[in-house]
């Protein structure tokens, strides 16, 4: 820095690539004046893997477990985004028993990604608790996940039209002990923080989101929601089966960081909810009864709960070397845990995708940051990023 | 003590003079290892607590329940490489730890462990103990000024203001303490708090002399401010490492870091002592005399053994009441999130400092009654 | 889903009428992005509409020697990085954008990596193609 006046009063502070609260490798370069923020430019970038460049040299299948990488908290949506869209272009029909099976895992995977958005949340604030509490939550999670998949955070589980695998046996159960026990353990976090004067006064009013700011930027998910919009394309339904579930949409009215946080933990409460529902009126039931009932049946009936179509795993099979599907171009748009991630699919007709487009809800939250923290106090950078929820590698792809 | 100590002397024919010498070095060599193990027991002491209230284990692979964890961070330390950034201003940069070290450890020697063990009773050792702990921010803000990293400025800064900020309603609630005791002497101040309020039995134990319940509100005042003095969660702006990455401290590696880390800690300890010794009775015994006497009286009747028996349960009360009150600065590090830099100063200046003077003003009533008897 | 497919002369006035009129209401804009068609390039703008839920899709053909189109920045905010994006991967000039530079890829990369005759120099690089 060159000193042009005697007296300088901005200063240029470097935040990030490597910064403890940049939740990856954002750098920020801010123009500070005194502790007041005047001016924000994000640089992204630092964690582009060029995921939209290697779909082209990959055949359709090959591609399939490189996409749990565009978000790792949130791998499940990624790929469910990619495979609605190349199931929409290949008309891939998708069995009702798979499509539960892919409500139930994404709603898990949205209450893990949130839990672990609380604990990066309050971390960044200074508290360090949380961070462990929230933890033991997602550990029981992860662990249904290696259980169902074999993996902890990459899952590689779903298909074109439909899923890998069936739930392994007394998985389900596993599975309804836990929403049980989770209502419970929310409460305690709720305990420690939601109360809690110095969170509410370091996040109460502290970068409102108007709803105009939001849909100008094109922030969406649970960003926007805790501003007041009603934007949930599980309800009404755009895709999977969210329209034979009851459930709530939760909003909130002022949209600042505390409304992000409370609509974040009203969405965990939901979604135990929804999957509850689900295992109850999953078609064939739980797996041991539903094997028990397929070798005992043999009807040949296309409509038979036990072995019609809605009962399997995936619809017509696709030869994973020769897939195929015919040109023409699909999107699909999926309310992952930070927003809509949707994927753009243009098929030409041979083995591999012409064109690839990810569009990823945290690029829009980077994006609005600099609004949002413009004339605050620098310690309000991590109450303002943190309740973006921004996950770094799917801004850069 | 001094005659058994030249007694010595004269047992093993050395010269007397040696004594002498060497007499008035004692307490401070008793000073320096007593501060280099408390900060290693509370270091570990910090870690297993915060592990036991986040549901992990703690370090348990070194020693016996990890016990010598913090030897081994302290040899790493030690053995580390001293990284000096190019643009740092390189006497400020290495003067700046020792400028925060040095008060403390002087601090130290200040303070009445026991009835007798106090290395240096100053008619104004409460006074001194005020300025010696305001010299630290010197130090800090010159490390932040000397690192050339503008995380450390920021740090150094924060630093600076707060101190200002909060040494106002800690000094006067301090204050208080003073009126009651009508000295500034700490040993003297730990006696006036001795007796009871009453000659019944039961109302005449220690516990409820104490100056915590004249000036409560000064104890809270004190409580809060004494953890913005150490720079801890809900305070540790200065070192918030969420937003400065370290803050002050950045740029410090191996020794220079170890001292701060050393200062951090014994400033924990101390300003804990203190806050033992101005409300909660110092190294008294909550009860009417010390237990040792009551328990050993009809045992042993030598009055010097017994003596030093009382000695060592003085300490014994001393400490179980300054970890008491760590072990809650602990509790609240693991509860709370950070304060923001404007909101820190907001409470201070519109809250803390009317409560001490609230607390004072009630102090100095009731004192004023008690003296001229209207009571 | 909707496909419109116009040229570029009339993209700025065909959006602002999307986004103004009553029964469509399209205020989000939900990406864009570029394709490469080997004769022409072709951008394809996403808008939302959140009170009608409805997307709809608009596809720009650009000739592939000279690839301007107009920028959508002043009518969406969101517009300003998708576009810088597309800029990075695709070469494709915005006219009237703000700060129309790379924003993935590194300031001084030679090359729009995400067009169909893009080839890595570097050997190491390109492994996969081998």
């Amino acid at each position: 820095m060159v000193l042009e006046n005697t007296i300088q009063k901005e200063m240029i502070i470097n935040v990030g690539p490597q910064h403890p609260s940049t939740h990856g490798v954002l750098r920020l370069i801010m123009t500070l004046e005194g502790e007041v923020i005047k001016d924000t430019k994000p640089v992204i970038g630092y964690l582009h893997r060029g995921k939209e460049k290697l779909a082209e040299s990959r055949t359709y299948f090959q591609y399939l477990p490189m996409v749990d990488r565009v978000d790792y908290l949130s791998s499940f949506f990624c790929a469910a985004a990619y495979c609605y869209a190349v199931e929409s272009i290949a008309g891939l029909k998708v069995p009702k028993r798979a499509e539960y099976i892919r409500l139930i895992t994404m709603e898990f995977n949205r209450i893990s990604s949130h839990l672990l958005w609380v604990a990066s949340f309050l971390l960044d604030l200074g508290a360090t608790s949380p961070l462990f509490y929230a933890f033991r939550e997602r550990e029981e999670i992860v662990n249904l996940f290696e259980q169902l998949t074999g993996q902890r955070m990459m899952y590689n589980f779903y298909t074109f039209g439909g899923v890998k695998q069936d739930f392994p046996e007394g998985w389900l159960t596993k599975a309804l002990d836990l929403c049980k026990k989770m209502p419970k353990m929310f409460d305690e976090y709720e305990a420690i923080i939601t109360k809690n004067p110095i969170f509410i006064e370091r996040t109460k009013n502290i970068g409102v989101l108007t709803p105009e700011l939001g849909i100008d930027y094109g922030i969406t998910g649970a960003n926007i929601r805790a501003s007041g919009v009603n934007l949930d394309l599980r309800k009404p339904c755009s895709y999977s089966v969210y329209d034979e579930i009851n459930f709530n949409v939760h909003l909130a009215e002022n949209g600042d960081s505390y409304d992000r946080y409370l609509v974040r933990i009203a969405e965990m409460r939901e979604s135990v909810k929804i999957i509850e529902h689900a295992i109850k009126q999953i078609p064939g039931g739980t797996p041991e009864k539903l094997k028990m009932k397929k070798v005992n049946c043999n009807c040949g009936n296309e409509n038979c709960g036990y072995c019609g179509f809605d009962s399997q795993l995936t619809g017509k099979k696709a030869n994973m070397v020769v897939f195929k599907p015919p040109a023409g171009e699909a999107i699909s748009m999926v309310e992952a845990p930070r927003g809509i991630i949707s994927c753009y699919v243009i098929s030409d007709g041979t083995t591999k995708p012409y064109r690839v487009k990810w569009r990823t809800p945290s690029f829009s939250s980077v994006q609005v940051l600099p609004e949002l923290i413009k004339n605050r106090n620098y310690s309000d950078l991590m109450p303002i990023f943190g309740s973006l929820d921004v996950v770094l590698p799917e801004v850069d792809r | 003590m001094h005659e058994l100590y030249m007694e010595l002397f004269n047992k093993l024919g050395i010269p007397e003079i040696f004594g002498e010498i060497t007499w008035p070095i004692i307490p401070f060599v008793c000073v320096a290892a007593l501060l280099i193990i408390v900060v290693l027991f509370l270091v570990l002491m910090e870690r297993k607590v915060l592990a036991w209230l986040t549901i992990r284990k703690g370090p348990n692979r070194v020693g016996p329940f990890g016990f010598f964890q913090t030897i081994a961070d302290a040899i790493k330390l030690l053995i580390k490489e001293d990284i000096m950034s190019k643009d740092t201003n390189k006497i400020l940069f290495t003067l700046a730890p020792m400028i925060v070290f040095a008060p403390i450890m002087v601090i130290y020697g200040l303070m009445p462990f026991t009835e007798k063990f106090v290395a240096i009773n100053l008619a104004a050792g409460l006074f001194l103990v005020f300025a010696l702990s305001s010299l630290t921010t010197v130090g800090i803000v010159l490390a932040g000024w000397a690192s050339n990293n503008k995380y450390s400025l920021l740090g150094g800064m924060r630093s600076a203001a707060q101190a200002i900020s909060y040494e106002i309603p800690l000094i006067i609630s301090v204050l208080s303490i003073a009126v009651i005791s009508e000295t500034l002497n700490l040993s003297d101040i730990v006696d006036a708090q001795s007796g009871g309020i009453s000659y019944n039995i039961l109302l005449n134990w220690n516990i409820f002399s104490w100056n915590i319940w004249p000036a409560f509100i000064g104890f809270i005042v004190f409580f809060i401010c004494s953890i913005a003095e150490v720079n801890r969660i809900p305070f540790d702006l200065p070192e918030a490492e969420s937003e400065l990455v370290s803050g002050y401290n950045t740029e410090y590696s191996g020794m220079k870091f170890a001292l701060f880390f050393l200062a951090e800690y014994s400033a924990l300890f101390i300003i804990s002592v203190l806050m033992v010794t101005l409300f909660m009775g110092g190294y008294l015994s909550p009860f009417n005399g010390y237990l040792s006497n009551i328990l050993f009286q009809n045992i042993i009747h030598n009055q010097i053994i017994l003596n030093i028996f009382v000695h060592f349960e003085q300490a014994f009360w001393l400490l179980a009441k300054t970890y008491f009150v760590i072990l809650i600065i602990m509790w609240i590090r693991a509860t709370l999130p950070r304060l923001r830099a404007d909101q820190l100063m907001t409470f201070s200046w519109k809250f803390l400092l009317p409560l001490s003077l609230l607390n004072l003003t009630i102090v100095a009533i009731v004192k004023y009654l008690l003296n001229t008897g209207n009571i | 889903m909707e496909y419109l497919e116009i040229t570029k002369e009339i993209l700025v006035e065909t959006v602002n009428n999307l986004k103004n009129a009553e029964d469509k209401q399209f205020n989000m804009m939900l990406s864009v992005s570029g394709v490469d068609k080997q004769d022409c390039f072709e951008v394809v703008y996403h808008l939302f509409s959140t009170a009608f839920k409805k997307n709809i899709i608009i596809k720009v053909k650009l000739e592939r020697e000279n690839p301007i189109v107009e920028s959508l920045c002043g009518i969406y905010s969101a517009a300003n990085w998708h576009e810088r994006e597309t800029y990075d991967l695709f070469g494709i000039i915005f006219k009237d954008h703000p700060e129309l530079e790379r924003i993935l890829l590194p300031k001084d990369w030679i090359g729009y990596p995400l067009r169909k005759d893009y080839v890595l120099k570097d050997e190491r690089l390109s492994w996969n193609e081998r």
